[in-house]
């Protein structure tokens, strides 16, 4: 019997995304948002339409085709994502998922699934203004591929969005977690939604956006997307069974994602001749997002089961993840100063590129090791790494500070500063001579070794653990 | 060599031993009851057998292979259902049947004979256009357990299955698994209503704090636990138009005069009262008829218009208090 064309094409999408458009369609708010939507792009044209009338040789486009992005944004960086997390969190409350698991489904499979229908459904919301933005491409003043790269930086944020979303979900195991994850998302979004619609109102507003911000957009998306994987990787990877290996792939998706961000990267920023400013910003964006993934990474479960496939990187354990990060942080700082030799080496900037990875490195290797001292043992081995990496980045901060107040030194003074996160990274940063070199020779040594001495723990651990 | 077959099976958390050296086998075509009080081990061990979990010690065979170092071989072997059943709130009981259905990579006409089937088995075709959210708990608890038989397992696990429902929904309940076991799957089934189960199953687990008391068939286990009582409950009835607060008294002193009769009490026509021995001696079937009669006999004697007298068997409950001492852990 032949099967109907709709049929084969939800055999080819799987069960999971059937699922979801039938939840999707099914759920008010996508009915509603859908409505709502048509609802202002119509009024927007017939305004676009009146001010457009009689009038010659008239430029409006650009301003009308940013409305109709800021509508789509609202829906795409926020609606979408929240309605993935909600669509999620409801699969992890009622524990369904590994109902799902035992079927033979993929934990990978099951995100990919909610992923995949989610951007279908942004695809939807998109159709509906396609006919606006192109009529308000004909009221001139807006070039096309201006509203093409606009629209795919819609795509890709709403992407990433989306995926970070549904991996927040899937730590949502407690109660204390449920209502955290649901309020911190909601904030996550509405601000990515405004520095998503900035970015989209910036491209269409010149001419000139895209040349002069290809540099830095080039290697946003790249982040971007490799963020989108290692999302899902890792949401993947913490659903998965005990009776299931841990995976590696959250950590190739990492390796993966620093690599080839940094490959652009450096390919844009001796393309258009990049200075200091663009070297200490791109350093301290990439180390902030080491941070970022390490708080997790290093958190990993302890130990590997005795019949894990033999390997470094198929392992699970926080060593591994540790190393990674250390050796992504090197790599970052490293090509930094590569890209710096290339223009021109300038010390200053050599400064912030060491010290944007010293401070993440010193941090994290500290958090590892006074995670596992006994008044943060009770939160368990992944809570108790991370809320020693925010007690001592804390203490890190106001110690100094302290310091410099009871000492009658000004409060950002070089010395006591150096190991302060914010204030000493901002020393290196603004500092204009060379006496300061010994700061970050100190900082680097100390970072280094703390390394090795989160490295020793953290080889304990994996001994301990059966 | 029995499908199912659980050996010295642990599971410890942290400092917490879960679940201690249990073991136990269950046959194609039978029900065993898996019994414990709240905390007790058994949704652990039932969460390790379905590979949801894994064991610190022991093993779980199912058909000979190792559910423990092979999960993926297995769960086509079982299906599960938690406490919880997992239903999506927002699809229809087809929708979701079919769901699952498609999970199982059942494809084209083969999925939805298969979904078919189970709605009939269960009773659901009727119902398969209604959202699952519109359904009674007893209707909900049948598509759960529908899910579970799609991909046509050898094994049921069931996670307190009879939990909330009412006594219509139970009795279905009831009937389908004896249907699925003369089917020839084997089902294990937790339940804290021990009266539900008896009627049931074939064969029992009773467990307490992670460790088996007892296990068998529930005639080798009552008989091992009979043995355990040392007393019997005897409820008898009079004549309902003789009742009178004189008679009420007077049944009263003859019970107490009685060797070994204790908290007679009179409330209508109803009269109930225990026959015990010695702390410690055990109460045997022969012993316990032999006192019913000396006792019927003198209620006859003393011109009480006796219509029914019965002592109260030895039961899985019985079974489950003389074995179990109410500890958690």
């Amino acid at each position: 019997m032949t099967l109907h064309w709709t049929e084969r094409l939800a055999e080819w999408a799987g069960p999971m995304v059937v699922k979801e458009l039938r939840q999707g369609l099914r759920a008010k708010v996508f009915g509603v948002v859908f409505g709502l939507l048509l609802v202002v792009c119509l009024v927007v044209a017939v305004v676009a339409y009146g001010q457009a009338n009689g009038a010659v040789g008239t430029a409006l486009g650009a301003r009308f085709v940013v409305v109709y992005l800021l509508a789509l944004g609202l829906v795409a960086f926020f609606v979408i994502p929240f309605a993935a997390f909600r669509s999620m969190l409801r699969e992890v409350e009622g524990e369904t998922w590994s109902l799902l698991i035992l079927t033979g489904l993929d934990s990978r499979d099951i995100l990919r699934g909610k992923w995949l229908t989610s951007m279908s459904q942004a695809a939807l919301f998109a159709s509906a203004c396609a006919p606006f933005v192109l009529f308000s491409y004909e009221l001139n003043g807006v070039e096309l591929p201006q509203v093409v790269v606009a629209l795919v930086v819609c795509a890709v944020w709403s992407g990433t969005l989306t995926a970070l979303a549904i991996g927040l979900a899937t730590q949502a195991r407690s109660r204390l977690a449920n209502s955290t994850s649901s309020v911190s998302i909601i904030g996550v979004l509405l601000v990515a939604m405004w520095a998503g619609d900035a970015v989209m109102g910036w491209l269409v507003d010149s001419p000139y956006s895209l040349s002069r911000g290809s540099a830095l957009l080039l290697p946003v998306a790249t982040l971007a997307l490799g963020t989108t994987a290692l999302a899902l990787e890792s949401a993947a990877a913490s659903l998965r069974l005990p009776t299931e290996l841990a995976r590696a792939r959250p950590r190739v998706a990492l390796l993966l994602t620093m690599v080839s961000t940094l490959a652009v990267t450096a390919l844009m920023f001796v393309r258009v001749r990049g200075g200091r400013d663009g070297a200490t910003f791109g350093a301290l964006g990439l180390g902030f997002y080491l941070v970022l993934v390490g708080l997790f990474a290093i958190s990993e479960s302890d130990g590997y089961p005795p019949h894990a496939p033999r390997g470094p990187l198929v392992r699970p354990g926080a060593l591994r993840s540790f190393l990674l990060v250390a050796v992504l942080l090197v790599l970052m700082a490293g090509t930094f100063v590569g890209c710096l030799r290339v223009v021109g080496l300038d010390g200053r900037a050599l400064r912030s590129v060491v010290a944007s990875a010293a401070y993440p490195l010193l941090y994290l290797s500290l958090a590892v090791i006074v995670g596992r001292w006994r008044v943060f043992e009770r939160f368990g081995v992944a809570l108790a790494t991370r809320v020693a990496f925010l007690s001592l980045v804390a203490l890190g901060f106001i110690v100094p500070m302290l310091f410099c107040l009871f000492t009658g030194q000004q409060l950002n003074a070089r010395g006591p500063n150096t190991f302060n996160p914010f204030l000493g990274l901002a020393n290196f940063v603004d500092d204009v001579g060379f006496e300061f070199d010994w700061n970050l020779k100190v900082l680097a040594a100390t970072a280094l070794f703390a390394a090795g001495c989160a490295t020793v723990v953290l080889s304990r651990r994996d001994g301990a653990w059966k | 060599m029995s499908l199912l077959s659980v050996k010295n099976l642990t599971r410890s958390y942290g400092s917490l031993q879960a679940v201690k050296d249990v073991s136990f086998e269950c046959e194609a075509g039978q029900i065993l009851g898996f019994i414990g009080p709240n905390g007790a081990g058994k949704s652990t061990t039932m969460r390790i057998i379905a590979t949801l979990d894994v064991p610190s010690g022991g093993d779980v065979l199912l058909d000979g292979e190792s559910v423990v170092a092979r999960p993926d071989q297995a769960r086509p072997l079982i299906g599960y259902m938690p406490d919880r059943y997992g239903t999506y709130e927002d699809m229809t009981v087809f929708e979701f049947l079919d769901f699952f259905a498609r999970a199982y990579q059942l494809r084209g006409a083969e999925r939805k004979a298969r979904v078919d089937s189970v709605m009939e088995f269960t009773g659901l075709a009727a119902l398969q256009h209604k959202l699952t959210s519109a359904l009674s708990k007893g209707m909900k608890q049948r598509v759960a357990l529908g899910r579970t038989l799609l991909h046509d397992p050898k094994l049921l696990i069931l996670d307190e299955p009879a939990d909330g429902l009412d006594p219509r929904a139970r009795i279905e309940l009831r009937e389908l698994l004896r249907a699925l076991a003369q089917q020839g799957k084997a089902v294990l089934i937790s339940s804290h209503i021990l009266t539900e189960l008896a009627e049931i199953i074939d064969t029992c687990a009773i467990i307490e704090q992670g460790q088996l008391l007892a296990t068998g068939t529930v005639q080798d286990v009552l008989a091992k636990t009979a043995g355990v009582s040392s007393s019997v409950e005897v409820e008898a009835r009079v004549l309902p138009s003789a009742v009178n607060d004189a008679l009420a008294k007077k049944i009263e002193r003859l019970l107490l005069e009685q060797p070994q009769v204790s908290a007679p009490s009179v409330s209508g026509e109803l009269v109930r009262f225990t026959l015990g021995l010695a702390p410690g001696s055990a109460a045997t079937a022969e012993w316990s008829q032999q006192a019913s009669v000396r006792v019927l006999r003198a209620l006859v004697a003393a011109e009480v218009p006796v219509v029914s007298f019965t002592s109260r068997e030895h039961d899985l409950e019985d079974a489950f208090m003389s074995v179990t001492r109410g500890r958690v852990q």
